[in-house]
């Protein structure tokens, strides 16, 4: 009609060029308002930067020819990346739905193979990243001819990918085989990475364990000719390596089983039986997310199961926020121990049994300190229930102080921390042969240690929660923790120079409470209201 | 005309839609009532394609998995779930291309204005309340100009002023021919808007009624009845 617009449809695979184009546009519009976006890009620039800078350095550690090592690192990758996607693809698992892809894509009138090649695209923009910068390093660091480079990166990029597409169609949009047959099509799958494994026995019987074998296997003409994946490997040893009759006929093998799982992935009626499983996918992909945005670990399909439990509650207002998590611990089926609690046992029975004997010269105490001090950066411990009292407004009607409720939101972790503390400090201690006092006084640090580094995460979900992604509020915390234990130490050498070791962890402890004490102050104003401060 | 024959849907041994046969007609209203756990979302899911059933769901004659089909159909799920990248206005746009429509302006600015979007069109998905979501996700389906559509709970989270638009636009619809077949918990809001209703319980179609049949007897009346009638069965 003339004087009308009319909305412009694209044509061929438009509604999805259309939401990637879109989606990047407005994400990159977004993070480029965020300052920490640029934070991150320094920091990935710097990073390639000190690859790019050094790796020629490391090549030259393997003393060989640089294709030959250039094919094994790519073997490494192709055994690294390959096999687990295809387990996933057998298991129909490894293409993320989301709610929204389930909303509007799965009623529309879209053909439900292409919905699969979809979500098989969205996780592409890191395969690509990766194909670039190896394509890149192959001219870069091995010398090698950019035609080889550019052979390579279509190669990898395109026809593995198109293997791969074939293989995830095949095996999610599958709609003849039932549950039994697809559990034969995993077996399947496992047994390659079997012959794999198998193979690696063989060399390691036959040369021992040692570099050299390590680089045999990985050049082994066997492994060449494991279906799919060792054939995906006789066409990098074709290319970088030159012919021999295994990686030609490997190669040949390869493109062979690419032409025909394209065909009978072409010819595959799928009617979109997938849906249930993809949208039963998305629910619990969603439930994950969120958990791990608050900090918990969660594994997506996994519901957690309680038991029965009962507790009395032994007091009222922010008290009741101890005992209600109290009895969710209950419900649980470790109670408040979780994966760490075994790692904190096995270090510290592991410092007592490796100084049993030297006793480490004397220094245990600083031994235990130090791993302690160690686990506490390098783990990020337990996720805790005070983050999730954060979403519930009845936290916030309770009618206590926000310091109070602050308290019985994460006395529970004190608790666990004491606990951890004795695993650790108790089986080292004894074995080491270090004195009750001491002991007591480590387990004191550690508890104060992991208070501190709770209350600087309350602190800055108070102040940057809004600003800052997961990882930066993790560094943000680290800076904060780092920052007392630094001025700790400090006061801690100054106490066993002047008087002793249970003077100096004594101060430790003092400068350690003193701040956390602060921090705990700023942090409370998280509980005053259901908002961040920023 | 949206047609179920001998729906049934199993979850290992059970059965949480059994046989469900039901009809609504070109330019018909149906509502599906029950109580919560009922079968009435399995239902609705197995219609819009979303799980694996056995029996035959027909829109316009046609197998509802067919691209076909799935071209003059819509659905409004319960919950609406948006793209967080992408604004309101965008929604509409990727609807309109994955169904390869051809959308006056005029139109998407008429239906924004009807849901009072228009100043909203630029905010993100994840900017959203849920209110405002299930108005984008009402006007993603309403913009495919369906001649089937079918509405999940299509009411909760609106504002009153969306709710009065909404049901002017179903009696619009079915003024000119569509098919329309809601789900809904809140009869006080489909009491005058309905032509055919199906009442299911543990599975099962328990009664459906023509409201040419049932003259001036109350909706809330009518469910009730039945429905206190199926427990004292039990």
């Amino acid at each position: 009609m003339k004087g009308v617009k009319y909305m412009k449809v694209i044509g061929g695979n438009s509604e999805f060029f259309y939401l990637y184009r879109k989606t990047f546009k407005n994400r990159v519009k977004r993070a480029i308002k965020k300052p920490v976006t640029y934070i991150y890009m320094a920091f990935v620039i710097w990073y390639l930067y000190i690859i790019f800078r050094y790796f020629d350095e490391v090549i030259q550690l393997f003393e060989m020819e640089k294709n030959s090592v250039l094919t094994a690192l790519l073997t490494v990758l192709v055994f690294v990346i390959v096999p687990s996607n295809m387990i996933s693809y057998s298991k129909r698992k490894g293409l993320i739905f989301r709610e929204p892809d389930v909303h509007f894509l799965f009623s529309a009138p879209i053909v439900p193979k292409r919905i699969l090649l979809y979500a098989h695209l969205k996780t592409m923009w890191m395969v690509l990243f990766l194909n670039l910068v190896v394509t890149i390093g192959i001219v870069a660091w091995f010398d090698m001819p950019v035609w080889k480079a550019a052979v390579y990166f279509i190669y990898s990029f395109i026809v593995e990918n198109i293997l791969e597409a074939c293989l995830m169609v095949l095996c999610y949009g599958n709609e003849r085989l039932d549950e039994g047959q697809m559990k034969r099509v995993q077996l399947l799958m496992y047994l390659l990475i079997g012959i794999f494994v198998l193979i690696g026995i063989l060399v390691y019987m036959k040369e021992g364990a040692s570099f050299g074998a390590v680089v045999d296997y990985l050049h082994s003409p066997a492994i060449r000719l494991v279906p799919i994946i060792g054939w995906n490997i006789a066409f990098l040893h074709l290319l970088f390596m030159g012919p021999d009759t295994v990686s030609i006929t490997g190669s040949i093998l390869y493109f062979g089983s690419v032409a025909i799982l394209l065909f009978a992935a072409l010819r595959m009626k799928c009617t979109g039986e997938y849906f249930e499983d993809a949208m039963k996918f998305a629910e619990d992909y969603e439930e994950a997310r969120k958990k791990g945005k608050a900090g918990e670990v969660a594994i997506i399909g996994k519901k957690k199961k309680y038991g029965k439990a009962e507790v009395a509650y032994k007091g009222g207002y922010g008290k009741a926020i101890f005992y209600r998590q109290l009895l969710e611990y209950k419900k649980n089926r470790f109670f408040i121990f979780g994966f760490y609690t075994l790692v904190c046992l096995c270090v510290g029975i592991g410092i007592g049994v490796f100084g049993y004997k030297e006793k480490f010269g004397g220094y245990g105490e600083f031994i235990i300190l130090g791993v302690m001090a160690y686990l506490t950066f390098l783990f990020s411990g337990y996720s805790g229930k005070w983050g999730k009292e954060l979403k519930k407004p009845y936290t916030y009607l309770i009618p206590d102080t926000a310091l109070c409720k602050l308290w019985y939101a994460t006395l529970m972790e004190h608790i666990r921390a004491l606990v951890d503390g004795c695993l650790i400090a108790l089986p080292a201690g004894v074995l080491l042969g270090i004195s009750v006092i001491r002991i007591l006084l480590i387990i004191g640090v550690y508890v104060c240690i992991q208070a501190c580094k709770l209350y600087a995460e309350v602190m800055v979900e108070a102040f940057l929660g809004n600003i800052l992604g997961t990882a930066g509020k993790q560094y943000a915390r680290v800076f904060f923790l780092g920052i007392v234990i630094m001025i700790g130490i400090m006061g801690a050498a100054a106490g066993t120079m002047i008087y002793s070791v249970e003077m100096g962890l004594l101060f430790l402890m003092g400068i350690v409470i003193l701040m956390t004490g602060g921090m705990m102050a700023i942090a409370a104003v998280n509980f005053e209201r259901m908002e961040t401060v920023v | 005309m949206l047609r179920t024959e001998n729906l049934t849907k199993t979850y290992g041994k059970y059965k949480a839609a059994d046989n469900v046969n039901l009809t609504v007609e070109s330019g018909e209203i149906g509502i599906l009532l029950g109580p919560n756990g009922a079968g009435k979302s399995t239902v609705i899911k197995s219609i819009a394609g979303l799980l694996r059933y056995k029996g035959k769901v027909l829109i316009e004659g046609m197998d509802a998995k067919s691209l076909e089909a799935k071209k003059i159909f819509a659905y409004v799920p319960e919950l609406p779930a948006m793209y967080e990248a992408l604004t309101v206005r965008e929604h509409i746009e990727f609807i309109i291309n994955a169904y390869k429509l051809s959308v006056a302006e005029k139109d998407i600015e008429e239906l924004f204005e009807r849901f009072e979007l228009l100043d909203k069109q630029d905010k993100l998905g994840n900017e959203l309340s849920k209110g405002m979501m299930q108005k984008v996700s009402i006007c993603c389906a309403l913009i495919v100009k369906p001649k089937v559509i079918m509405l999940d709970e299509p009411m909760v989270g609106l504002d009153p002023a969306a709710i009065k638009e909404l049901k002017r636009i179903i009696l619009e619809m079915k003024e000119a021919g569509t098919t329309i077949l809601i789900s809904t918990h809140m009869l006080e809001m489909v009491k005058e808007l309905w032509d055919v209703m199906f009442v299911m319980e543990k599975g099962n179609i328990v009664a459906s009624y023509k409201k040419s049949d049932v003259k001036e007897e109350d909706l809330e009346d009518l469910f009730f009845h039945i429905t206190d009638k199926e427990k004292e069965n039990k």
